[in-house]
């Protein structure tokens, strides 16, 4: 690499890691706790979390019709219309989202949760919930909505480029060193340069991934709303400038399901879309299957159901696009290979807050410590044997 | 290999990749290859650190330090 490049790269990994370094650190910070949630929620008492036995998603013959379910619900939130129905595939628990309307926020919903045995509600979920939601909801958007979504996943792109170009100044750093040198004694600020070259160049793999399913995740608004425009759109299209069905022609959600089922025989619902919500039609039931194996279960397969008829519209998987988007959520929360990949997911939480915080050291210190006249020239960066003061 | 400068990194970059891979495929040993691939990154850090040149020093002394008795 000649010098210029060198100077380049060295820029561009400095000023990326600023732009994003704080974010990101509110992130790993925050996802810490996040890759327990099942464990923290279960620990506050939850009692959805603990509960366990016959799959709601199932049709096993003990599991209530989901019409007596949806009116039970119903009567319980008075003026309001169901949105979805979700179901659990390892418990006999179901979710009824209400509203007073198709196109409520997220923040007009209101969720029951329902053991789909006995029909009774297990508990309204906010309780026992309220530390990961909170958690979750800074997470995913710092309690700015979609904005902060947006940005939020901006700031991973940019996190995205500061992984690369702190790759391509690592060669120059790391030329006359042995992988894995730690220099513990002879300065602290060549101490912490050591460990951030290590723990992020043996991360970056999983920083990256992590970092860009992250990124998808934050495009979920979007993603959706590209999948309406033109998935939904074309299966549709029949329906296309008709009035939307009003909620007292809504037909057996029973019928629809079992309508659903034979059109996608061999799997499992995940959740029904109500009409007028942002997975279906004005006039359909989107019933949502996922596969059977542990992969395609995080693979959605659409069957749209006319809601007043019951007769099928149309049915087939969701887009390419919509798959990245499914596959990146078990990719960034590290929720599917059991405790073990959940603490090692923590091990590497916790090395990216190491390589974060060194970082802001090491620019920090290099700031406070030198004036113009004794700057490394990047020439020095690549030549000189040892170079204790790290990143300009 | 521990002097080339990308040869042990692309070696745990492509151990986590398949950890992260592999346990998408399926449960029970597919978990078990998971965690030896994620392990990679984890241990390349602890063996790091392990071989640290310790400091020669003086042969300390040890003393037992008197532990607290509640009563």
């Amino acid at each position: 690499m000649t010098r210029g490049t060198v100077r380049f790269w060295i820029e561009l990994h400095k000023w990326s890691s600023l732009v994003c370094t704080l974010f990101l650190l509110m992130l790993c910070v925050t996802g810490l706790p996040l890759i327990f949630h099942e464990e923290i929620d279960a620990a506050a008492g939850d009692p959805a979390a603990i509960v366990s036995g016959i799959a709601a998603s199932g049709s096993d013959p003990a599991l209530l019709p989901l019409d007596s379910i949806l009116k039970r619900a119903l009567a319980q939130r008075p003026g309001e219309i169901p949105l979805y129905m979700a179901f659990y595939d390892d418990r006999p628990l179901m979710t009824v989202t209400t509203g007073a309307r198709p196109d409520v926020p997220v923040s007009g919903m209101h969720i029951q949760v329902v053991n789909r045995l006995t029909g009774e509600p297990v508990a309204e979920t906010g309780g026992g919930h309220a530390i990961t939601e909170f958690l979750l909801q800074f997470h995913t958007d710092m309690f700015l909505g979609l904005g902060g979504e947006l940005f939020l996943g901006i700031m991973g792109l940019v996190f995205f480029v500061a992984i690369i170009s702190g790759v391509v100044v690592y060669a120059p750093f790391m030329r006359k060193h042995d992988f894995g040198v730690l220099r513990t004694t002879r300065s602290t600020r060549l101490k912490w340069l050591d460990y951030h070259n290590l723990v992020g160049i043996v991360a970056l793999a999983w920083m990256t991934v992590v970092g860009l399913t992250g990124v998808i995740n934050a495009f979920i608004t979007p993603i959706t709303k590209v999948w309406q425009a033109d998935e939904l759109a074309a299966m549709t299209h029949a329906y296309a400038g008709r009035a939307p069905l009003p909620p007292a022609r809504y037909g057996s959600v029973d019928s629809a399901m079992v309508t659903a089922r034979r059109a996608i025989p061999g799997m499992n619902p995940q959740f029904i879309a109500f009409p007028g919500t942002s997975f279906s039609s004005g006039h359909h039931y989107g019933v949502f299957f996922q596969g059977t194996t542990p992969l395609t279960k995080h693979l959605l397969t659409t069957a749209l159901v006319d809601a007043e008829t019951a007769t099928l519209t149309d049915a087939r998987p969701m887009p390419w696009y919509f798959k990245a988007l499914s596959l990146s959520r078990p990719l960034h929360f590290g929720d599917y290979g059991g405790m073990p990949l959940k603490l090692l997911w923590a091990a590497l939480d916790v090395f990216t807050i190491i390589v974060l915080g060194s970082g802001i050291y090491l620019w920090i210190g290099r700031r406070r410590s030198l004036g113009d006249a004794t700057r490394l020239a990047p020439d020095r960066a690549v030549r000189a044997p040892v170079f204790n003061k790290g990143i300009s | 290999m521990i002097r080339s400068t990308f040869a042990l990194p692309v070696l745990i970059a492509l151990a986590t990749v398949f950890g992260l891979v592999v346990a998408l495929t399926g449960d029970g040993i597919s978990d078990t290859l998971s965690w030896i691939g994620l392990g990679c990154p984890v241990a390349a850090v602890g063996w790091a650190i392990a071989r640290i040149p310790r400091q020669p020093r003086a042969p300390l002394l040890w003393v037992p330090t008197p532990t607290l008795v509640r009563d």
